[in-house]
């Protein structure tokens, strides 16, 4: 018998006490005395970067934990301490802070600023008055009408019609399942829509004040399902009931919605939040589910019309083949099926207002392309057009709910990262809409929504349809070909940051930073992958397939002394030439990274040693080494991963500082954490779970666990214990309540029910709680600011 | 300064285990347990080669620790003929080492192998075997996960590092 086996069956009378050993000694002394608080720079939700970093955050969450071997079923957010890991070999429960922080953690507070920017906080333009929804320039009530029809539709299609979505200003008492509101509390004048205080957003804003004030009632006896807890959601326990605003979002509002905003939208900002829409739909277009929310991995094709009809009783198969209940709906749950269906049409909405109304030739008025088709032929020879990089936002209230925004040019400069952001969001809408695509759009579960019902059906080709497949391939024709034309250097083929207008004529700013490079990178290469047909939800790991045609292709490109060239073979050495720009300019042999390079010095734009670069770094030369298959960029990530941690790596206070360490007060900021958090994952899962990179698997996992922790939460492990010492190690306490660290709050998905128990029902006693479990991170109605980062935090290491 | 990382690189290239000590009697090993456990390990009944029932060798190793009280066990299985050389997980059909310490009212699980989670890893030195005698020698570091269950304090590291020769 193994030695693990025969140690693992002692191990549970270990576990209950039953083989003490005697005079064990205790454990070596935690370490050195050094205490880490914190203080909040600013709460402002700055959308661009926020949501950067959330994509960071998923990516290096469910997958990431999966891929370091966590069973992610063998957590429960119910649980005390959430951070027990229910081991399935050693039939035993052990603290995993490096596991359910990233697999958890990390994952689901990714998604609820998401949520918080698309559905509840009104931080954006009204999705009411998108251009194809309100096609007929209806305003006021007529223009709410639209959006009622959409919402509605959508949960009829993914069957949460009746359990989360109720008639438009109705809020019925008694459901079975979801939102019960057993007690009549719900209001149906907080129902305009169907989800109660639904606020769906067109363009988000590019800042504002998140302050909030939740409710703190459980009096709905609300309880969120999704693919991912449904056995949390019943069972011998009872459904897990969670705090009304999961429900109901109308105290998710921003409390003072015009004094908050900044009246500005960008391309960055929708870019990067249309990347993160994009992400999470992939994940939720993965499978369909039956009337009971189990997975259904196909059905026959001839039902496949009939999917998300009203009370269909489609049967189908999941993933072993066996029957699914009769009804059969989009997506991979009632909610995550109705929220993909939205984020859909979000996306949609917003590639046909920046190609038809939100675009210039002068940088003095908003214009747009005549028609779809003729942004798909938009190349190097045609009148120039761009996205101004702001556009302010006036609003009328002309009743209905929601107010009628109209947008003017607030800049009209053209920054790079806005148009990489642009081009993620809509690679992945297209990839779901690519027949071609086996593993995305050319599932059932994508094919359903893109049949021409809900969303329009395309023909495959890039001729101009008025479809969600044309207009997101119109979007990444117009980026690309501005990010090439406009920022690229004609003699270096390297990009900058920002270019500037003068009486309408371009001005080619001549430096680029390295965390816009490397974004740059990671975008081309997406693109490519997604005009090939290669891009999956996270399959990231094995250098991309050179060569694959481009549906783009055969659109020509005119490009200036090539005319033979195509889109997809330009689009290739655009990103050869960042790849070698990060190479040899940007990052030497020695792992020293620089935050930027000048074009016209042909030097670094300055000589610091900085954090930031080297994270940066890290993750774009590993995206060079996916996208090229050159092992040079992979073994120069590890070069610039042995120096940055060599360098920023404080041992003892365990933190990375900005600059070398030690220091003693180190900034984050939602970029700093992505980007440290990124390279901490592309290590790992291209170095460490490799055969040969072993001895690094706990150095990761130790650096992850401590960043996720200290940084995100707001918890300093002083004692090494594993343990929280609640509120004594939380770094940032006010009033007695910890108020986390970057994340400043947290709900449901992370733990927070509202009260002491997750399993409540009418009558039973409540005990509310400000930090259930008593992690450092409060709950929303405490804090009174959404499940979201702060914009910035300092931590202050006080030594002896 | 020396970081972790740069310390672990250098051991995993270069073997990363202690010294050979030729004047080792069969089954004896030397050595240290360090992290949150810091001890000398000598041990005269510690390694063996153990005949399996399908006919693989597997080294098996029992190594005391005074500071915990327990034994960490070790087995790496070695195929049916292996030879003298460097063995790591990559190399390997099936490799595992687990201790249990007492920290009432809790259990510190060191614990690592080819199915663990984490997985932890080791480095094998085989500088001569004997089939017909079952003996071996050579050195081996093992990096081992501190598993703290449910309310045991294991210390601050999440990992503890046995290296002997043997």
């Amino acid at each position: 018998m193994p030695i693990t086996r025969r140690l693992a069956l002692a191990l549970a009378g270990c576990a209950t006490g039953a083989c003490h050993g005697g005079d064990a000694a205790a454990p070596d002394a935690a370490p050195g005395p050094v205490t880490i608080t914190a203080t909040i720079g600013s709460t402002r939700f700055v959308t661009r970067e926020h949501l950067l970093a959330a994509t960071e955050m998923q990516l290096a969450g469910e997958p990431l934990a999966e891929a370091m071997g966590r069973d992610l079923t063998r957590y429960s957010r119910d649980r005390l301490p959430p951070d027990l890991y229910d081991d399935p070999r050693l039939a035993v429960a052990w603290i995993d802070l490096p596991g359910f922080s990233t697999g958890i953690e990390s994952y689901e507070y990714s998604k609820q600023p998401m949520n918080n920017l698309a559905f509840e906080a009104g931080a954006g333009t009204s999705l009411a008055y998108g251009p194809l929804l309100d096609a007929d320039g209806a305003t006021g009530a007529a223009a709410t009408a639209h959006l009622i029809a959409l919402v509605q539709r959508a949960a009829a299609q993914s069957h949460a019609l009746g359990r989360f979505v109720f008639p438009a200003g109705t809020f019925p008492v008694g459901n079975p399942v979801g939102n019960t509101n057993p007690l009549g509390a719900g209001d149906p004048a907080h129902d305009p829509l169907g989800w109660p205080g639904l606020w769906p957003t067109l363009h988000p804003f590019r800042s504002f004040d998140p302050a909030i004030d939740p409710s703190g009632d459980v009096s709905l006896f609300c309880a969120l399902t999704s693919d991912d807890n449904t056995g949390e959601s019943g069972g011998i326990s009872g459904p897990l009931v969670c705090g009304d605003y999961e429900c109901d979002a109308t105290t998710l509002h921003l409390r003072d919605r015009a004094a908050q905003i900044e009246p500005t939208i960008t391309p960055g900002a929708d870019g990067f939040s249309g990347w993160k829409y994009g992400l999470w739909v992939l994940n939720y277009l993965e499978i369909m589910h039956d009337a009971a929310e189990g997975p259904v991995a196909a059905v026959a094709e001839s039902d496949l019309a009939n999917v998300g009809a009203p009370d269909n009783v489609i049967a189908g198969a999941d993933d072993a083949g066996g029957a699914t209940v009769p009804g059969t709906y989009l997506g991979s749950s009632d909610v995550e099926g109705f929220q993909a269906q939205l984020f859909l049409a979000m996306l949609d909405e917003r590639a046909e207002d920046w190609l038809a109304h939100l675009s210039t030739t002068d940088g003095a008025a908003l214009t747009g392309f005549a028609g779809t088709a003729q942004a798909l032929a938009y190349d190097h020879a045609a009148p120039l057009r761009w996205f101004p990089a702001e556009i302010a936002v006036s609003e009328d209230d002309l009743g209905g709910g929601f107010p009628r925004p109209r947008y003017a040019i607030g800049r009209a400069d053209s920054e790079l990262l806005d148009l990489v952001g642009l081009t993620l969001a809509y690679a992945e809408l297209f990839a779901l809409t690519d027949t071609r695509n086996a593993g995305v759009g050319g599932t059932q579960a994508a094919r359903v929504y893109f049949d021409g019902d809900p969303f329009a059906a395309d023909d495959q080709q890039p001729d101009g349809d008025p479809t969600p497949h044309d207009r997101a391939l119109a979007m990444l024709r117009v980026a690309l070909v501005d990010l090439d034309r406009l920022h690229g250097d004609p003699a270096t083929g390297a990009l900058v940051d920002r270019v500037t207008f003068a009486g309408g004529s371009a001005v080619r700013g001549h430096t680029i930073a390295t965390t816009s490079l490397v974004y740059a990178l990671v975008g081309l290469r997406t693109a490519r992958r997604a005009l090939g047909a290669q891009l999956g939800l996270y399959s990231n790991n094995t250098p991309d397939t050179a060569g694959v045609a481009s549906p783009l292709d055969a659109l020509p490109l005119h490009y200036p002394g090539e005319p033979a060239l195509t889109f997809g073979g330009r689009l290739d050495r655009v990103l050869r030439a960042q790849a070698a720009m990060l190479y040899d300019h940007l990052t030497d042999a020695s792992g020293r990274a620089y935050a930027g390079w000048d074009l016209a010095t042909a030097a670094p734009t300055d000589d610091g040693d900085g954090l930031d670069a080297h994270a940066a770094a890290i993750r774009g030369l590993f995206a060079a080494y996916l996208a090229t298959g050159d092992v040079r960029y992979r073994d120069r990530a590890r070069a610039v991963f042995a120096r940055m941690d060599a360098v920023f790596y404080d041992p003892v206070a365990r933190i990375y500082g900005a600059t070398p360490a030690p220091v003693t007060d180190v900034e984050y900021t939602p970029l700093r954490f992505a980007l440290v958090q990124a390279a901490l994952r592309e290590v790992y899962q291209l170095i460490a779970s490799r055969p040969g990179g072993e001895a690094l698997e706990p150095v990761i996992e130790s650096r992850l666990g401590r960043l996720d922790k200290l940084v995100l939460n707001g918890w300093d492990d002083r004692d090494g214990d594993r343990r929280v010492a609640w509120p004594d190690e939380c770094v940032r306490v006010e009033d007695g309540l910890p108020r986390g660290g970057l994340q400043m709050a947290e709900r449901t998905l992370t733990g927070e029910f509202g009260s002491t128990m997750g399993h409540l029902a009418p009558g039973m006693p409540r005990t509310a709680t400000a930090d259930r479990e008593h992690d450092c991170v409060p709950e929303i109605d405490d804090a009174h600011v959404p499940a979201a980062l702060a914009d910035s935090i300092t931590f202050h290491v006080s030594r002896p | 300064m020396i970081r972790g990382i740069l310390a672990l690189g250098a051991l995993a290239a270069c073997g990363g285990t202690a010294a050979p000590d030729a004047g080792l009697a069969d089954g004896a090993c030397v050595g240290t347990l360090s992290g949150n456990l810091a001890e000398p390990i000598s041990a005269a009944e510690c390694a063996a080669l153990v005949r399996e029932g399908d006919g693989q060798l597997a080294l098996r190793l029992d190594i005391p620790s005074a500071v915990a009280a327990t034994t960490f066990g070790v087995e790496i299985e070695l195929g049916p003929a292996p030879a003298v050389g460097a063995y790591g997980p990559a190399t390997v059909t099936a490799w595992s080492a687990l201790a249990l310490r007492d920290a009432a009212p809790g259990t510190c699980v060191y614990r690592a192998g080819a199915t663990a989670v984490p997985a932890g890893s080791f480095a094998l030195t085989l500088d001569a075997l004997d089939a017909g005698t079952l003996t071996a020698h050579g050195s081996l570091e093992v990096v081992l996960y501190v598993l703290a269950v449910t309310t045991a304090n294991c210390g601050p590291g999440d990992t503890e590092t046995i290296s002997i020769a043997f």
